[in-house]
């Protein structure tokens, strides 16, 4: 008895500890080579709030200005200048919601339509095939890997089953509870099955940061 | 004559036993040598940046620093910083703004993403199948006789 109340003050506490993680920020850093040898670096910092729902992208280089993702709008700020322009709403979509959501491990995929296809196991591994909704010409298959409950891996395929994107999600950092990928490589393929690269790293996160609070809250209208 | 014999049977049973053991992991597999090779000069890049806080692309242009890889620089785009997103969520929501908005759907989706050429694609397929839907359903329902009844 006294075992399963032990179990239920545990779980208790480790609940309340997910749900008081509220606000993300990092540095970051993209590095991008593309098939046709264009290339891209960025640098800056990045800050999310699970409440206000804006993505806040403070770039110092290459030159700087700030990128706000907020609804069906995405402004650009540089120079004191501020332009808007029409986007999809993806903050929820975005690495930083789904790991204070505690849904990085299965990429969001739960409520977006897709359904699991097949599961598998490999080598300690998890492997979850998900299958888009019916009548989507385009997209096709995702298959996610899963180890010690986090992902470590997403695969994406068109609808010919040709191979579109390979992401892996590493070096996780444990903060206040939920788990958080400090790199993230990927292929991707073009036309031609031209191979691109990308590298995204993650340096110094912090959750529940209650200073900056007008970067978390940047104000755009 | 023996022992190469016996070696080439060895190698070749090994590769046929990796091929029986091909898994469920392996797609997974993304060379990352070769993917850090790719990168390296970014990654000076990088280094260099970090070292000079201060330091954007018009200065490092100015000053002629790492030519072979500033004049390969693209200017950054928002899409650049889609990466961060899930990949499923643009196409999916491509394909609701398609199938749901019709055409002002595509041209946000087109705009937004920066004229991304595949999820534009998602979204004009996604419009096509409700304009399809949309024609069955005329044909089947609205023209009936039961309807104008």
């Amino acid at each position: 008895m006294k075992v399963y109340l032990f179990a239920f003050l545990l779980l208790l506490v480790l609940q309340s500890k997910g749900q008081n993680v509220f606000r993300i920020k990092s540095d970051f850093t993209i590095k991008e080579k593309k098939a046709d040898g264009k290339q891209t670096l960025i640098i800056g910092k990045v800050y999310y709030d699970i409440n206000l729902k804006k993505v806040v992208y403070d770039i110092t280089f290459p030159e700087k200005e700030t990128w706000v993702f907020k609804d069906d709008k995405l402004y650009n700020i540089k120079n004191n200048k501020t332009t808007n322009h029409s986007s999809i709403n993806m903050s929820e979509y975005t690495i930083f919601h789904l790991s204070l959501t505690g849904k990085l491990f299965n990429f969001g995929m739960e409520g977006s339509g897709y359904s699991v296809k097949k599961t598998e196991q490999d080598k300690g591994k998890i492997i979850t095939t998900w299958t888009p909704p019916s009548g989507s010409k385009m997209i096709g298959d995702v298959k996610l890997m899963q180890e010690d409950k986090k992902l470590t891996g997403v695969v994406s395929f068109d609808k010919k089953d040709n191979l579109v994107s390979k992401q892996l999600f590493k070096n996780y950092v444990l903060l206040n509870g939920i788990a958080f990928p400090s790199e993230i490589i990927q292929t991707y393929y073009t036309d031609k099955s031209q191979e691109n690269y990308k590298v995204i790293n993650f340096k110094n996160p912090v959750v529940n940061d209650l200073s900056n609070e007008n970067l978390y809250n940047y104000p755009v209208n | 004559m023996k022992t190469i014999f016996t070696l080439l049977l060895v190698v070749g049973f090994t590769t046929l036993t990796n091929a029986a053991y091909c898994s469920a992991s392996d797609v997974f597999t993304i060379d990352e040598v070769k993917v850090n090779t790719e990168l390296s000069g970014l990654s000076d890049l990088e280094n260099y940046v970090e070292n000079h806080p201060s330091t954007d692309l018009v200065s490092l242009k100015a000053s002629n620093t790492m030519p072979e890889v500033v004049n390969k620089l693209n200017p950054l785009q928002s899409s650049d910083l889609a990466a961060t997103n899930a990949t499923f969520g643009g196409h999916f929501i491509s394909f609701l703004a398609g199938f749901c908005c019709g055409v002002p759907g595509i041209a946000i989706v087109f705009f937004a993403s920066q004229k991304d050429f595949e999820l534009t694609q998602t979204a004009i397929i996604a419009g096509l199948i409700a304009f399809v839907i949309a024609i069955i359903y005329f044909i089947i329902v609205v023209s009936s006789p039961a309807f104008n009844y």
